[in-house]
């Protein structure tokens, strides 16, 4: 099989290429579309979508559920007005990183799902213990994203995009004593198709015996 | 096999080795061992840049083996100077686009790392023995010489450098580089610095910048 000149692939390794080949492609997609939140430029993750796919949707944390090419797009336009708005972005950080990239392919490479936990120190206008004021806060955001994807023609393209956060929480005091200071509502002028599939904000009274709690959602055993 | 999937795969193997380099050079560092992060680099090459936060650009080939020799140096027989030094980098979120030839790669690495070394915290008053979180990117440049991807340029950037009690609103940076070496860089150092009173919008003067070009645009 091997000689100096030239190597011919098992069809296994070969398989095994394609799909180091693909996850690598992934990650490199959603580290795209978090320079594009980084940049403060929402709109031009459209472009990291699957923009004539049907099934193409958007949930970001509690600001509900956008389906479909039109509202995924207004809702990424309606984001980069929000992020255009200088009036609450005196001190605005949100530096997202993502980690643990875990990432399942389907058997005819045609699609894609993973996830990624998110650590980012941020600081907003926010409301930190005792909650009687809004004030700029330095905050720990801990959560995860959810992504579907699909294989289109030469590229991986985002289908389905959730982004839990399951804590958001003032610097000086951490997660066990105020675990969430801050909520994203839905944008000004729109109104989500639906309510966000997800929603699990740590509370420190619950406990992983009890099933009160995890850290989901996660990915199905395959695609 | 056809051209089109090499392609891709060859292209796998291109970011890979390069978050490899960064791995390595991260290890190099750990170590406080300069000179092996020097060997990650292209050492020859007439663009080869070393830029670590505020204390700007060592640019050619001898001043970078000038620097990170002496850099190596001091810090390996100044015991007194690293006590108590943490410096634990975390590299996140590799982001690397591709030159339309493929011989050359920018990439950034967010960074999110706990340190305790002695810089000002508030007040600011005393120099300290302080815990602190920084919080920055790399963002670097490769290119690829003989089949083989080296380090052209690093530039390490600081968003804050907070002191465990104060957080970054409070007290974004607790800390400017000091390199005791005499050599003076050749370009002067930039300040990427987070302020609290500073209003960062999509078209205001302040986001996270520097940000990579498109893929295939250099």
């Amino acid at each position: 099989m091997m000689s100096e000149a030239e190597y011919t692939f098992t069809e296994k390794q070969l398989e095994r290429l394609r799909r180091a080949s693909d996850i690598t492609e992934i990650q490199m997609l959603m580290a795209k579309y978090v320079d594009c939140m980084s940049k403060m430029r929402a709109k031009d993750a459209w472009a990291l979508f699957a923009q004539k796919n049907e099934n193409v949707s958007i949930e970001l944390a509690e600001s509900g559920g956008y389906d479909g090419p039109q509202h995924v797009l207004q809702f990424l336009e309606a984001y980069d007005e929000y992020l255009r708005d200088p009036s609450d972005k005196r001190g605005w950080m949100e530096l997202q990183n993502i980690c643990n990239p875990t990432v399942t392919v389907s058997d005819d490479h045609s699609k894609a799902m993973g996830y990624w936990t998110i650590l980012a120190p941020s600081s907003k206008w926010a409301m930190p213990y005792p909650c009687d004021q809004e004030k700029l806060t330095a905050l720990w955001g801990c959560g995860k994203y959810l992504v579907e994807f699909v294989r289109e023609e030469e590229r991986w393209a985002i289908l389905r995009l959730k982004l839990v956060w399951f804590l958001r929480s003032p610097f000086e005091f951490g997660w066990m004593r105020q675990a969430d200071c801050v909520h994203m509502p839905p944008l000004q002028g729109l109104k989500p198709d639906r309510e966000p599939e997800y929603y699990n904000v740590y509370n420190a009274d619950y406990g992983c015996a009890s099933g009160g709690i995890e850290w989901g959602p996660y990915l199905p055993e395959s695609l | 096999m056809n051209k089109q999937e090499a392609k891709r795969l060859l292209r796998g193997a291109d970011i890979v080795d390069i978050q490899m380099i960064m791995g390595k050079y991260l290890s190099y560092l750990d170590q406080v061992d300069f000179k092996g992060i020097y060997s990650l680099m292209a050492q020859d090459h007439p663009e080869i840049t070393y830029e670590m936060v505020e204390d700007g650009a060592y640019v050619g080939p001898e001043n970078v083996r000038r620097y990170m020799l002496d850099e190596h140096e001091h810090l390996n027989n100044n015991p007194n100077h690293m006590k108590g030094w943490v410096g634990l980098q975390n590299i996140l979120t590799p982001r690397i686009v591709f030159s339309s030839d493929g011989m050359r790669a920018k990439a950034q690495f967010n960074q999110l790392s706990p340190h305790a070394m002695a810089i000002a915290p508030y007040p600011g008053d005393e120099h300290v023995p302080t815990t602190y979180w920084f919080i920055g990117k790399y963002d670097n440049e490769f290119i690829k010489i003989d089949e083989e991807w080296k380090l052209l340029k690093t530039h390490i950037i600081a968003f804050s450098r907070t002191p465990y009690q104060e957080g970054w609103v409070r007290q974004p940076d607790a800390r400017r580089i000091f390199h005791p070496n005499a050599q003076q860089p050749q370009q002067k150092g930039r300040i990427y610095t987070y302020h609290s009173d500073a209003v960062y919008s999509k078209d205001g003067n302040w986001t996270w910048g520097p940000h990579l070009p498109k893929d295939g645009s250099f």
